[in-house]
């Protein structure tokens, strides 16, 4: 259950509370984590959102760290995804209201 | 559009207005293609070395205008690009192999003052290569790169030491409420990856 505990996970925000932030860009880290065998390196991250689409994509380096330094603020939620290759192993909503440290994603 | 255009710009427009106007002077009468006296003839000398004699003056117009357009579209002619070549081998990894090449970090003059002022060149004689793998340690290097002419990086045979397996995670994925662009896709993305 750290996996549900690590991610900020909101898949709805407050339609007025996150206006005042439009057009505005935040940095997004986090780290995934493989529960018997560490850190995982070289997977593949992205955010993906309803109207502004897919992200840069991010790889997770020797500590299974990744992120992106300019993400918009929106009132909608991410959603981040992970990827082993062309194989889709995580994905869960992410509300970015904020600069984000994402907790550990345990998986 | 920098100044430098601009300048290399308006030097082509001299030099067409000059053969234009000359066209337009020997249509009117203004200067004259027909060979004058001997004695009338222009001469351009420089150290005795080199040596221009004619008795058709006119035709400096044409000449200088069309110096004047050769210059600039030198000036204008962009850059040849150089390609950087790569040669090696990674060995040892059945999973798919990213390859990432990058310039290294071109950093502003730094003050205290917190005020961004400052030029940056580009410089490709640094790369950085980085090669990933799902699963692998990721392996980074950084490499100096010939200068214009032999561009070539000779990496040799790279291995890459495997840390998890993919049968090794719990993979949880919740659905989507809406329909997803496909993960690669030519469309222009957001965010900057660190």
């Amino acid at each position: 259950m750290q996996a549900a505990l690590g991610v900020a996970m909101l898949c709805t925000a407050p339609k007025d509370a996150a206006q005042p932030f439009m057009g505005q860009t935040v940095p997004v880290q986090g780290q995934l984590i493989s529960r018997n065998q560490g850190p995982v390196p070289g997977l593949t991250v992205f955010l993906l959102h309803p109207m502004l689409g897919r992200s840069m994509p991010s790889i997770t380096d020797q500590y299974g760290r990744f992120g992106w330094v300019a993400i918009p603020l929106r009132p909608e939620a991410y959603f981040l995804e992970i990827y082993w290759g062309p194989n889709l192993v995580y994905r869960q909503a992410v509300q970015v209201m904020q600069p984000l440290t994402i907790a550990p994603i345990f998986l | 559009m920098t100044p430098f255009e601009i300048v290399a710009l308006a030097g082509a427009i001299a030099g067409l207005s000059m053969v234009l106007g000359g066209i337009w002077l020997v249509a009117k009468g203004a200067i004259t293609m027909a060979a004058t006296p001997h004695s009338d003839a222009l001469s351009i000398e420089w150290k005795k070395q080199f040596r221009i004699n004619t008795q058709v003056p006119g035709i400096a117009f044409f000449l200088v205008g069309l110096m004047f357009i050769s210059v600039s579209l030198g000036f204008l002619k962009p850059p040849e690009v150089v390609p950087i070549e790569f040669e090696g081998q990674v060995k040892g990894v059945d999973e798919p192999v990213s390859i990432i090449v990058r310039p290294a970090n071109w950093e502003l003059p730094s003050n205290s003052s917190g005020q961004i002022n400052g030029k940056v060149y580009p410089d490709f004689s640094f790369v950085v290569l980085l090669i990933n793998a799902p699963g692998y340690e990721p392996f980074t290097t950084s490499i100096k790169v010939g200068a214009a002419g032999q561009r070539l990086a000779r990496l040799g045979t790279l291995e890459l030491r495997r840390k998890v397996k993919e049968s090794d995670l719990e993979k949880k994925i919740a659905a989507l409420p809406f329909s997803a662009p496909p993960a690669v896709a030519n469309a222009p993305a957001f965010g900057v990856a660190q």
